[in-house]
């Protein structure tokens, strides 16, 4: 997609830094919010967006952005509301009893969310409701901003800036997972910067299941840029799923940071469908003994796109396991980039670690960048790692061939296999079953668009 | 039915088969035995169509038509059906997904209507009863983690499944105890018909006292050196394959 106009990323920044004042008044009088936000644009501001010579983004030119740009931090929907409604509705759900929370461009709409308030269940304030509210910022303030660095990472100061949408979510003790909630983000296209925030305390022993849905209407050219902090105490066990479906025209940046107590087990599954240019950081504190995380990642991108996907996991307590499985599809001249390192402290000895990252090419233009690495001070452990780059199987094509099924229809039966064996690892049936839906659209329309399966 | 004239193929440029002719006739069974490196293999993986083996003389007939003309998945809908020595395992892609896609290519080729899910649960359930098959194997990843005996009745499933014109078995022996090859030998046996024509290729006599053929034919070099009842079978199994190759 080209735009006759490109507005170079440096004007980008500057157009967000001047337009921070008139955003700060749409906030409310009294945001306590306020004096963080005005810190964060500031670290904002001296640190200038990531560029290619910072080795995390080596392989990832942010310069994409002004093909698509700019983004206004202030521009409204131009849709009439009750199409932004039905468009929701006609939105596939995952099936079975959801609480929803729906933010259209960053702000909830209580019409079309689904609430519970039965006691067990996940209290949650829409982030800015929070924040707006004094009395209900002690408890926010006390973690915002904790794993999340202003000062190292732009994305997430300038998330910080402007955050708006999302929700606060804590989770009771008595939580058993009754209900899983159901956080759906739609863009509407109105060519603007949005700043979802998520800021969740699962509290001892807790169980619960949370699906995040970011997905926008058409061809919208929406720049989001997300930040979760997520924290488990002890015991607490708490699934995460982001599905992002993006149309080809969107952009996105997301960080995922994850802090684990005690004996608390985080399964996290971040698959990306789509969008123009997509990077998401997933970052885990295995911060005590006994600590697991399962962290699984897909990204399905054909030609103009390009997806990259970072994940850390820090052990720094013994006896934490970490087991990851990252695959990527990709088909025309699509690019993909993966970096997964694990690191592994001198206390952590009995780690149990596990990185896999298979990527399948369909087609000779497509390029994937990939850099599992581990470091490991302790002696006692138990670590793996590897990736691998290819086509798919001849001898599975050919064995599915002998049995009747035509080429192409092997190739793609192989492909939706590869890319099951995500699927099957998200936790929640009814989640699973809308991610083989939603991915199976997707490789349709790669064969629609690309025909190279 | 299955009619193979002075059959040369190549592997990596090297000469596997040097001029195979065998003519099998509707509802024969015929046995295929010979040494490690006689072309056994290369001969089963000619008639499925697998790639890298190049035919480089004859040719190959199947019910009139041009065998080697056809595509891999073409000769299977017509007909062909080879139950490989090591079948692939496949990831992510469950058993009863695969033999539902397979059944119903075959089926709309033959002109049949294609089965929906209930009909094909249930046309697999029978079938996975004659082969001892426990259910959990359907709805696993085709052949992952399946053990050698298990791989072999999913093969022979499959062939119940297509019920396919020309069984070819290579090798289906190896690798299983005596119970599943008991198991594997009355599925196979409950598809020979006075229509259905079957190749089997094996190493050891074993096998064929289970399925008895027809015609023992004994490949060395590439070649058909020795072709008999089956008796010879039980020749071979006492005296060793260096008996013929010493005669030849």
């Amino acid at each position: 997609m080209k735009t006759a106009h490109r507005t170079p990323v440096a004007d980008l920044t500057k157009g967000w830094v001047s337009e921070f004042q008139d955003f700060l008044e749409t906030r409310p009088t009294h945001d306590p919010s306020k004096e963080l936000r005005s810190l964060a644009l500031s670290h904002f501001q001296e640190q200038g967006m990531p560029h290619r010579k910072m080795e995390a983004w080596r392989n990832t030119p942010l310069t994409l952005l002004e093909e698509v740009g700019p983004f206004s931090t202030t521009s409204a929907s131009k849709r009439p509301k009750s199409e932004i409604s039905e468009w929701v509705e006609a939105l596939e759900k995952p099936e079975g009893d959801w609480q929803r929370l729906v933010f259209i461009d960053g702000q909830i709409d209580p019409g079309l969310s689904t609430l519970s308030d039965a006691e067990s269940e996940m209290e949650w304030m829409a982030f800015d409701a929070a924040l707006a509210e004094g009395s209900q910022y002690a408890p926010i303030q006390e973690r915002l901003g904790q794993l999340a660095d202003l000062k190292t990472d732009a994305l997430a100061a300038l998330n910080t800036a402007y955050m708006q949408g999302g929700v606060y979510l804590r989770i009771p003790a008595s939580c058993q997972n009754e209900r899983p909630l159901h956080l759906l983000f739609v863009s509407t296209g109105s060519g603007s910067l949005r700043c979802p925030r998520n800021l969740v305390v699962a509290e001892s022993g807790s169980q619960s299941s949370v699906l995040v849905e970011h997905t926008v209407m058409d061809e919208a050219h929406d720049l989001t840029n997300c930040v979760t902090e997520l924290f488990l105490a002890e015991n607490a066990q708490l699934q995460w799923t982001v599905l992002e479906h993006a149309s080809e025209s969107a952009i996105r940046f997301s960080d995922v940071h994850a802090y684990q107590a005690r004996d608390s087990r985080l399964s996290l599954q971040l698959l990306t469908l789509g969008g123009r240019l997509v990077r998401n950081n997933v970052h885990v504190a295995l911060a005590d003994t006994g600590a697991e995380v399962d962290l699984n990642g897909l990204f399905l991108a054909s030609t103009g796109q390009l997806v990259d996907h970072h994940t850390e996991i820090n052990h720094a307590m013994p006896q934490g396991r970490s087991q990851q499985l990252h695959k990527s599809v990709l088909t025309g001249n699509a690019r993909g980039v993966f970096r997964g390192m694990i690191n592994v402290s001198p206390h952590a000895q009995k780690t149990n670690s596990s990185l896999s990252n298979p990527n399948l090419l369909l087609s000779d233009q497509a390029r994937i960048e990939t850099q599992p690495q581990l470091e490991i001070y302790a002696d006692d452990v138990k670590c793996s790692h590897g990736s691998t780059v290819g086509q798919i199987d001849e001898e599975a094509i050919f064995y599915l061939q002998s049995r009747g099924i035509g080429r192409n229809h092997a190739k793609q039966i192989l492909t939706r296999g590869f890319i099951n064996e995500i699927c099957d690892r998200i936790p929640n049936k009814n989640v699973q079953k809308l991610a083989y839906g939603l991915t199976s659209e997707t490789l349709e329309s790669f064969v629609n668009k690309e025909e190279t399966i | 039915m299955l009619e193979i004239k002075n059959l040369f193929a190549q592997v990596d440029d090297k000469e596997i088969l040097s001029g195979i002719d065998l003519n099998i006739g509707a509802g024969e069974v015929h046995a295929i035995m010979g040494p490690n490196g006689s072309g056994k293999s290369t001969l089963s993986n000619v008639l499925a169509g697998r790639a890298g083996y190049e035919v480089t003389g004859g040719s190959v007939t199947f019910e009139g038509k041009n065998l080697l003309d056809m595509d891999p998945e073409i000769r299977a809908r017509e007909g062909i059906f080879l139950a490989f020595q090591y079948p692939a395992e496949i990831p992510g892609v469950s058993n009863d997904y695969f033999l539902k896609a397979s059944l119903n290519a075959v089926r709309s080729h033959r002109g049949e209507s294609e089965l929906d899910a209930m009909d094909f649960l249930e046309i697999s359930r029978e079938k996975m009863k004659q082969v001892e098959m426990p259910d959990d194997l359907m709805s696993r990843a085709i052949n992952e983690g399946f053990s050698g005996g298990e791989k072999k009745r999913n093969e022979v499933l499959q062939m119940l499944l297509l019920e396919p014109k020309m069984c070819v078995l290579d090798e289906t022996d190896s690798g299983l105890d005596i119970d599943a090859l008991r198991v594997v030998a009355e599925g196979v046996n409950a598809l020979r018909n006075e229509s259905r024509s079957m190749l089997v290729i094996t190493h050891y006599q074993r096998l064929l006292e289970y399925i008895v053929p027809d015609k023992v034919h004994v490949l060395s070099g590439g070649r058909i050196v020795r072709t008999g009842g089956s008796e010879l079978a039980l020749e071979l199994e006492e005296k060793g394959y260096g008996w013929i190759e010493a005669s030849t």
